[in-house]
């Protein structure tokens, strides 16, 4: 089974050819977005981080960061350094060098001030674009897509319709050869036990549960202080609404979305993907956190449910929404592009709604636009912090 | 369409599939339920009594423990129901048990 994508100079493939500017500093946020703003359809990655930071922190940064600049559906970077930043500019571009796009890079102090960095940027992202331009699509093997499968706004129908749903869509490809990874470590309390019996071996096994057991004692420390019980709840106010009253039984809908295939592996937060099958990352529960350490692990496309109803996206990833409220559905047509509460009302099994978000998963790595990518929804990018001081 | 969905067989909660009013009634599995309050869609009503202390079952798993007596009927939910996942053991619970 194939569709129609792009061959990256690494081997891997991509489902969009996007041309981004990423700052390797928040301080060249604004020089970066005023430079991807001069040609159309260019894609800024603005962020918070890069300077001040150290150890395990910084290096989940300069992960990220790497890991989303090579990223298949992106055809070429342009990085913008202040110039006296900790994560360094030059370490960024060599880097990015190594994986044969093209690549240029401007740095602000180098340049004098933020017009001259803005000038000497547009230039070069002239020219990367037209080489980018000239990228044709090709016949790819269904096998190469990665998906990520992440939930957000989460209700008591997420775990009955619309994650079962895409765990069967997810099977579905890893039938055919392909790959999905599944995240959000807060969210697997209570889960460990049926998560166990499908890891391939002993030692996936142990790395599953020493990932939920450190973040169990993280959110034990995080709720324990007397004086923020009103911060200390594990149930947004949506989740309430929608039904959901425990930890683990939103653990027990959440996984729902790796369907039923063997965990391959357990990866670090934005650690490339290697081998195919189901991969569980370790990620914080933040929607958008957790999905942008999938994207940057290779995973080209997000299947997301959302029961309350969430809008967002993400800037180099198409977003396919999914609902299994029908009320949601009827609000938010215009950003949920799959309703499965035909499930709920006995019309349609999971096998049905499973292969019609497979179905689209082809149409969406062929080109096909998600509601989500025609908003400009961009919303998920975000690269959480590691601190201990 | 169903009034409610119990997912598991050793399910002791079921899901409403639309709002159910306080007296109405259903049938599951060859019983006839009563609904002792109003309860939203997708929220949970009991399909047996559940002492204090002893464990919600939904998905076939443990969602965590009744925090007070819950009655066939009635709503479950966070002012009757919580788990301790998360939370150090011994610390503030809900306000039912503060």
């Amino acid at each position: 089974m194939k569709f129609k994508g792009y061959k990256r100079p690494d081997g891997r493939k991509g489902v969009r050819n996007i041309v981004v500017v990423i700052p390797s500093v928040f301080c060249a946020n604004k020089v970066a977005e005023k430079i991807a703003q001069n040609i159309e359809g260019v894609i800024c990655l603005k962020h918070g981080v890069g300077c001040s930071q150290v150890g395990e922190d910084l290096e989940q940064t300069a992960r990220t960061l790497i890991n989303l600049a090579n990223h298949p559906n992106v055809g070429g970077v342009l990085i913008v350094g202040l110039g006296c930043e900790r994560f360094s500019p030059f370490e960024f571009y060599s880097e990015i060098l190594k994986f044969g796009k093209p690549v240029e890079k401007v740095i602000i102090q180098e340049e004098g001030d933020s017009i001259q960095a803005i000038c000497k940027g547009t230039k070069l992202l002239k020219k990367i674009f037209y080489k980018v331009s000239c990228n044709k699509k090709e016949e790819i093997d269904i096998s190469d897509l990665i998906i990520g499968l992440e939930c957000g706004g989460t209700d008591a129908f997420s775990g009955i319709a619309a994650n079962p749903s895409v765990g069967v869509a997810s099977d579905i490809l890893i039938s055919y050869g392909g790959s999905a990874v599944f995240s959000e470590s807060t969210e697997l309390l209570g889960a460990e036990k049926i998560l166990m019996k499908r890891c391939i071996n002993e030692e996936v096994k142990k790395s599953l549960l020493r990932v939920i057991n450190k973040t169990e004692r993280e959110l034990e420390i995080s709720t324990s202080n007397p004086n923020l019980q009103n911060r200390s709840n594990l149930i947004s106010t949506g989740n309430f609404h929608g039904g959901i009253s425990t930890v683990v039984e939103k653990a027990l809908g959440n996984i729902e979305k790796a369907g039923k295939s063997t965990i391959n592996g357990v990866l670090e937060f934005a650690e490339t993907i290697k081998g195919r099958g189901l991969f569980l990352m370790d990620t914080p529960g933040h929607d958008g956190e957790s999905t942008t350490g999938m994207v940057a692990g290779g995973a080209q496309i997000i299947l997301f449910t959302t029961g309350r109803g969430t809008p967002t996206g993400f800037p180099i990833a198409p977003v396919i929404k999914i609902t299994g409220n029908p009320q949601t559905y009827q609000k938010m047509k215009t950003n949920i592009d799959i309703d499965t509460s035909d499930i709920i009302k006995g019309e349609k099994s999971l096998t049905d709604m499973g292969t019609e978000i497979f179905d689209l998963v082809k149409k969406v790595a062929s080109g096909e636009m998600t509601k989500a990518e025609i908003f400009g929804h961009d919303e998920l990018f975000t690269i959480p912090r590691i601190l201990h001081y | 369409m169903k009034t409610v969905m119990k997912i598991n067989k050793n399910d002791n909660v079921a899901i409403a599939l639309h709002s159910i009013k306080k007296g109405d009634k259903f049938k599951i599995e060859d019983n006839i339920l009563k609904v002792n309050e109003n309860i939203d869609f997708g929220h949970k009503i009991a399909l047996t009594n559940i002492a204090k202390d002893t464990n919600v079952i939904k998905y076939g798993e443990v969602i965590g423990y009744a925090t007070q007596e819950i009655k066939t009927g009635d709503w479950v939910h966070m002012h009757n129901l919580y788990s301790n996942r998360g939370h150090l053991k011994g610390e503030v619970k809900n306000s039912n048990e503060v």
